[in-house]
This record gives structure tokens, C-alpha cells and sequence, in this order.
């Protein structure tokens, strides 16, 4: 009976001591290239059904080499402060009911990643945390598109410092 | 039986009342530690008092000069709160002074009634039970004439953040120096008006023209002052041979000593006509002027009218953020605040001086980018124990204030540059930011935030944080790490969502 209990302690601590590792995992990353209108993007997945997709002829990689040294502390504004332009991007590509739609679940939610200049102009975008069921590549493109279109206000912008780099959310439930 | 039944109850009804209101007591005797006793107020009066209280009431210049007055320990009492506990200390003053409205200086005038002419000053001491931090004020209550006819003039049983049912007139805080902070308006127990100082330095007050409202320069505003009312008072002793015995007290009559400033409100015309059109606006928000807000946050505003145009707009947009809007008010609602803001050309974008309270910015443009992240570390010298002071210069602090950041911006769909992030050229931060704020709708804990998610290479909050401090690319940060030191700002704001 006594080394029964011993034993059954035992695997318990061992289960302890090894239960950070388990969580702990590592995922494989997929990566896919998809076609839209005659522009190609690339998928990738890191486990879940999230993916973080780019124009494969995009230049967000290039700017991210060419942009200097990281601008310390610099903030991004609206050009116009009384809307937030990716409310009105996004009210301009999904129809109402499709943003109903989305809104209704908050994984529907994902990121976009810029890169813009000295100027404010938005020159390369990626999309991250996109969940591909449930939003299309023909919406991507259509949102890259305006995105590409953007201008932003930087404020104390670093004049060394050729790009910046920023991150917006899209989040559905805002544009009801 | 019945009889037995009936006894029992009463019993244990009456025990039950009995334990009911004495809940407090025995809360204290459960915990006898919570909050400050009326000792340590005093001890700590003692190590931080100014050279007596000077009651020198903001920049008004009254015919005595400073009234200097001393904190009466042996009537002072403690009022315990969930966050917090303070001593109350009536003042003993050389004279006797009061503000008094305008209403109730007719009716001074009309009746002869000497308790028109009253207002309460005390000392606040507040200990904050958590981090137990003390600071001390002075708070003056000055009940509307309506309200101390409609108490029969006991209007004086507010203590600081417990209003007397219904109250309605003034709340006035200065600091133990006699400078005034802030102040309030109530009307029926509820704040209606926030009051501010102007910062209109080298005016001497006294030469506008000396009436309870007068129109300002600005044809458009009325500034709204508060008349003071000091009354000479002479101990009478009559002397023997060795030895003196007091005779008591008489004092002369009230006399107009000065006036304080309260607000100003300004009017809109309608367009057109010139004659005002309604639609009202109180504060002192407009071009130039600080707004109530950034007085409350900072105690000397140094910045030109653009400066301060700028700080109103980067406040305002932090204040509409749930996170920085409970930061600001636990630090407004324990009077900690910037001392002195102003352009430092030699300095960083932004830097909070924890030594000197000071805030200063590079030049005006950092102005809207380099104030979350002084104000976060404003909270955090105010917030954690022992202050920014009581440790090393760290990258914890820094990194917390970055993290509060980008989290802040994240739920509140901004533009988000990422300021903790230590790899900008990897996605490990971006999506560990998705990850732990569920897609951005959603603030997390600490505890969240040491969770490893697999989508950013399972690295955690501790993670990124060794990584900050040793990104090559932010030498300013490349501070030791205190591996005992947690977050507590994040906790906080999580803790108290827009209280």
C-alpha cells in the first residue's frame, strides 16, 4: 500500500516538473500561395486556422532593410481626427450586413502591418491573424488596395529614419 | 416553548444588530494594520511639514500677507475607505479666515448672521493602503447659502470623499503650502463643475475689479472669484507676578481680505448679432489655456500656448482610453501630479524626472507622442511601493510602461508603432499582442501574459522583457532587469477597469 502511494506521488511530480514543457509546444509553419485577380499571396499558417498573408510582389520586406534604424518614439495619427480611416476603409469594402456578419464572432478579427514613409503615405501592408474561412483573399486584395491609398500623420518622426513601421486592428463590432 | 423560541430570536437579533454596527470596529480589530493611525499622520506631517501651514491661498495677496496656522492633532480623526484611509485635521489659525459665495455675503450683509460667513479648512492626510504611500492637503468646504439654511447651517460633515448627503457648494484643495490644486462643484451630492487654477502668473488679483463675478478681458468669459474673509482675533492674558493666565479670545469684525479665483466660464455667440445664444461651455480648454484635466495632472505648466494646445488634444485622446483614465484618476483623486512641465531642447522625446516630479519634452511636436508613456511612469512612481526611487534604474519600468502602451492602443484600435517590441524585424511581438488581447478585445493580466502561446514562439512577457533590455537597437534601454520586480501597473488597470 506504502509504495503504492509512493509511486502514484512520483508520476505526479514528474507530471509536474515536465508540465511546462508540454505546454510549451512548437508548431510547424505552412506557407501556401494563393492567386486573386491576377495578384499573388502568400499564406502563412502557424498551427491554427489564423494566417498572416502577403503580397508576394509586395514591398514590405524591402522597406523593412532600407528603413534605418528604429525611430524611438514616434505616434501615428489620423490625417483626419475626427474618423478613423480604417472604419471608413472598411464600411467602403464590406457591405453592412457582411460587417454584421463578422462582427459577431471577435475571431473574426485580425492586424494589418504598414509600412510608411517620411510622408504618411502607407507603401506596404500585411495582414496578420486572418482567419481564411472566414474572410476572403478577393476582400484582402480589396482592402490592400485602399490600405495602399492611405495617408496617416507621424508625429515626432525621426529624420534619419526612411520607413515606419505600425500595426492597425480591424475589428468588425467598431463599424456597425 | 414559545417563549423559549421568541428569547432565542431576539437574542440572536440583537446580537446580529450589535455585530452589524460595530462591523467597522471589528474590521479594525481584525485588521488593526489597514490604513494609517492618527500617529503616523502626525509622524508624517512631522517629516514632510512645511515651515507651519502658510495659508496664503493661491496668488491672492491679502492684507496680512501669509495666515499661519498648525494642524490640531487633538482633534483629528480618521476615516477609513476600501483604498485608502485619512486623518482629518482641523487648523489652528492665527485669525480666522473663510471664502465666502457672493450669495452668502448678502446674505452676511442683510441679516448680520455671522454663519454665512463660514467655510471649513482642514488637513487631509490620505495613506493609501495598498501602496502606502502618504501625502497630505488642505481641503476647504464651502456650502452654498441654500444648502446651510436647508441643513440649518450643519453643513460642515463632509470628510474627504464622504460628502454630506446632498451637499452642494464648493470643495477647494490646496497644497500644504497654501498654493490651490483644484477644486469642485457640488450640487445635490453630485460633482457638476470642475475647478482650476489659472496659470497667470505675476497678475496680482486683487487689481481686476474686485466683485464676485467680473467680466474678463474676453468679452466672451467670466471669471468667477471667491471672496476671503479674515477676522482679527487677540488672546486676552492677564499677567501676575511669575506667571500669565489666559482671559479668552476676542475677535474683531469680518473684513474682505481678498479673493480667490474659482473658474471661469465662457459663452458662445450664436454667430451673428453678437448677443449670447446659450449652448454654454464651462472649463478652460480653449486655445492656449489648460483644460481642467491637465491642471489636475500637472502643477506648473511651463509650455507656450502651442505646447499647451498640444498636451490638452494628447491627454484628451489618452483620457478617452479606459487604461489611462483609471491611472489618471487614482492619481488625481490622490493629488499626485507632474510638478513643473516644460521643453527641456537637450533631453529625450519625453522624461519623467522622478526626483523633481518634472515632465519635459524634447520640444512641442513630442509632445503627442511622448506623453503616455510619461504619464504611465508617473503612475507607476506614484503606484509602486516605495516609488521609481526605491529601485535601480531598470528596463522592468520601461518595459511595463511600453507593454501598457500597445496593449492600450491595441483594445482601442489605434495605430500601434509597438514600443516594447525588442525584434521589430520578427512577428514574435505583433502576434503575441493579438494573442493576449484575444484579437484586441481584451485586456489582459499578468497572468496572461505569461502564458506561451505557440503563434509567437512561445516566448512570454518575460521573454520580450530580457529581449528589451538587450535590443542593440534601443541602447537607452539596455538597463539591468530586476527579476523580483512584477508588473503592478498592468494589474491595476486591469483591476479597475475605467473606475
Amino acid at each position: 500500500m506504502i509504495m503504492k502511494t509512493i509511486i502514484v506521488k512520483l508520476i505526479l511530480l514528474i507530471v509536474l516538473i515536465f508540465s511546462n514543457t508540454v505546454s510549451a509546444q512548437t508548431i510547424k509553419k505552412t506557407i501556401k500561395e494563393k492567386s486573386v485577380q491576377g495578384t499573388t499571396y502568400v499564406l502563412e499558417q502557424y498551427g491554427s486556422e489564423k494566417v498572416n498573408i502577403k503580397n508576394k510582389n509586395g514591398k514590405y520586406e524591402q522597406f523593412m532593410k532600407e528603413r534605418g534604424k528604429d525611430c524611438e518614439s514616434f505616434a501615428i495619427q489620423d490625417q483626419d481626427a475626427s474618423v478613423f480611416t480604417v472604419k471608413k476603409i472598411a464600411k467602403n469594402v464590406f457591405s453592412d450586413a457582411r460587417i454584421k456578419q463578422l462582427s459577431g464572432d471577435d475571431t473574426n478579427n485580425f492586424g494589418v502591418l504598414c509600412i510608411c514613409n517620411q510622408m504618411g503615405e502607407i507603401k506596404a501592408v500585411e495582414f496578420i491573424r486572418v482567419k481564411t474561412s472566414a474572410i476572403t483573399l478577393q476582400e484582402i486584395k480589396v482592402l490592400e488596395d485602399a490600405f495602399l491609398k492611405m495617408k496617416v500623420n507621424i508625429y515626432n518622426r525621426c529624420p534619419e529614419v526612411r520607413y515606419f513601421k505600425f500595426t492597425f486592428p480591424v475589428r468588425f463590432k467598431d463599424y456597425i | 416553548m414559545k417563549k423559549k423560541f421568541i428569547i432565542t430570536f431576539a437574542f440572536f437579533t440583537l446580537l446580529a444588530l450589535v455585530l452589524f454596527s460595530c462591523r467597522q470596529d471589528i474590521g479594525n480589530l481584525i485588521n488593526p494594520d489597514a490604513g494609517i493611525s492618527i500617529t503616523d499622520a502626525q509622524s508624517w506631517y512631522e517629516s514632510n511639514k512645511p515651515q507651519g501651514v502658510q495659508l496664503e491661498f493661491a496668488k491672492v495677496k491679502t492684507s496680512k500677507g501669509k495666515l499661519y496656522g498648525k494642524p490640531d492633532w487633538k482633534h483629528a480623526y480618521k476615516v477609513d475607505h476600501p483604498d485608502f484611509t485619512t486623518v482629518q485635521v482641523p487648523l489652528s489659525v492665527q485669525g480666522a479666515f473663510c471664502f465666502i459665495t457672493p450669495e452668502r455675503k448678502k446674505a452676511f450683509e442683510t441679516t448680520g448672521d455671522k454663519r454665512y460667513v463660514e467655510s471649513l479648512t482642514q488637513m487631509v492626510v490620505v495613506n493609501d493602503k495598498k501602496t502606502g504611500k502618504t501625502t497630505g492637503f488642505l481641503m476647504t468646504i464651502i456650502p452654498d447659502k441654500e444648502y446651510q439654511e436647508a441643513t440649518n447651517f450643519k453643513a460642515f460633515y463632509s470628510s474627504y470623499k464622504k460628502w454630506q448627503k446632498g451637499y452642494s457648494g464648493l470643495i477647494f484643495y490646496h497644497t500644504l503650502e497654501g498654493k490651490f490644486t483644484n477644486g469642485w462643484r457640488f450640487a445635490n451630492g453630485e460633482v457638476i463643475k470642475s475647478i482650476t487654477p489659472r496659470e497667470d502668473s505675476g497678475i496680482d488679483l486683487q487689481l481686476k475689479t474686485p466683485s464676485a463675478q467680473k467680466a474678463s478681458a474676453s468679452s466672451d468669459c467670466i471669471d468667477y472669484y471667491y471672496e476671503i474673509w479674515s477676522q482679527n482675533c487677540t488672546d486676552w492674558y492677564t499677567r501676575y507676578e511669575g506667571y500669565s493666565s489666559y482671559n479668552g479670545t476676542s475677535c474683531g469684525s469680518w473684513y474682505q481680505d481678498g479673493y480667490q479665483y474659482a473658474y471661469t466660464e465662457c459663452y458662445y455667440s450664436g454667430g451673428g448679432g453678437g448677443s449670447d445664444a446659450g449652448g454654454g461651455s464651462s472649463g478652460t480648454s480653449g486655445s492656449g489655456s489648460p483644460s481642467s484635466s491637465m491642471t489636475a495632472i500637472a502643477a506648473n505648466i511651463l509650455l507656450d500656448s502651442e505646447g499647451i494646445d498640444l498636451f490638452n488634444k494628447a491627454l484628451d485622446k489618452l483620457l478617452e482610453q479606459c487604461g489611462y483614465s483609471t491611472m489618471y484618476n487614482y492619481l488625481t483623486g490622490m493629488h499626485f501630479n507632474f510638478n513643473t512641465v516644460y521643453i527641456n531642447p537637450t533631453g529625450t522625446t519625453g522624461g519623467y524626472n522622478y526626483e523633481t516630479g518634472d515632465l519635459t519634452f524634447k520640444d512641442n511636436s513630442a509632445i503627442t507622442s511622448g506623453l503616455a508613456e510619461e504619464f504611465v511612469h508617473l503612475f507607476q512612481d506614484h503606484y509602486y511601493s516605495g516609488g521609481m526611487a526605491g529601485y535601480i534604474h531598470n528596463a522592468n519600468f520601461e518595459f511595463e510602461a511600453k507593454v501598457i502602451q500597445d496593449l492600450e492602443c491595441m483594445i482601442n484600435t489605434g495605430f500601434c508603432p509597438y514600443y516594447g517590441d525588442p525584434d521589430s524585424n520578427s512577428p514574435n511581438y505583433t502576434n503575441w499582442m493579438y494573442a493576449v488581447t484575444k484579437n484586441n478585445t481584451y485586456f489582459p493580466s499578468y497572468d496572461d501574459l505569461l502564458v506561451r502561446y505557440p503563434v509567437c514562439n512561445n516566448l512570454n512577457y518575460l521573454d520580450f522583457l530580457n529581449a528589451f533590455s538587450t535590443n542593440p537597437a534601443k541602447p537607452l534601454y539596455n538597463l539591468p532587469v530586476i527579476p523580483t520586480l512584477t508588473p503592478q501597473a498592468i494589474p491595476y488597470i486591469k483591476n479597475n477597469p475605467c473606475n
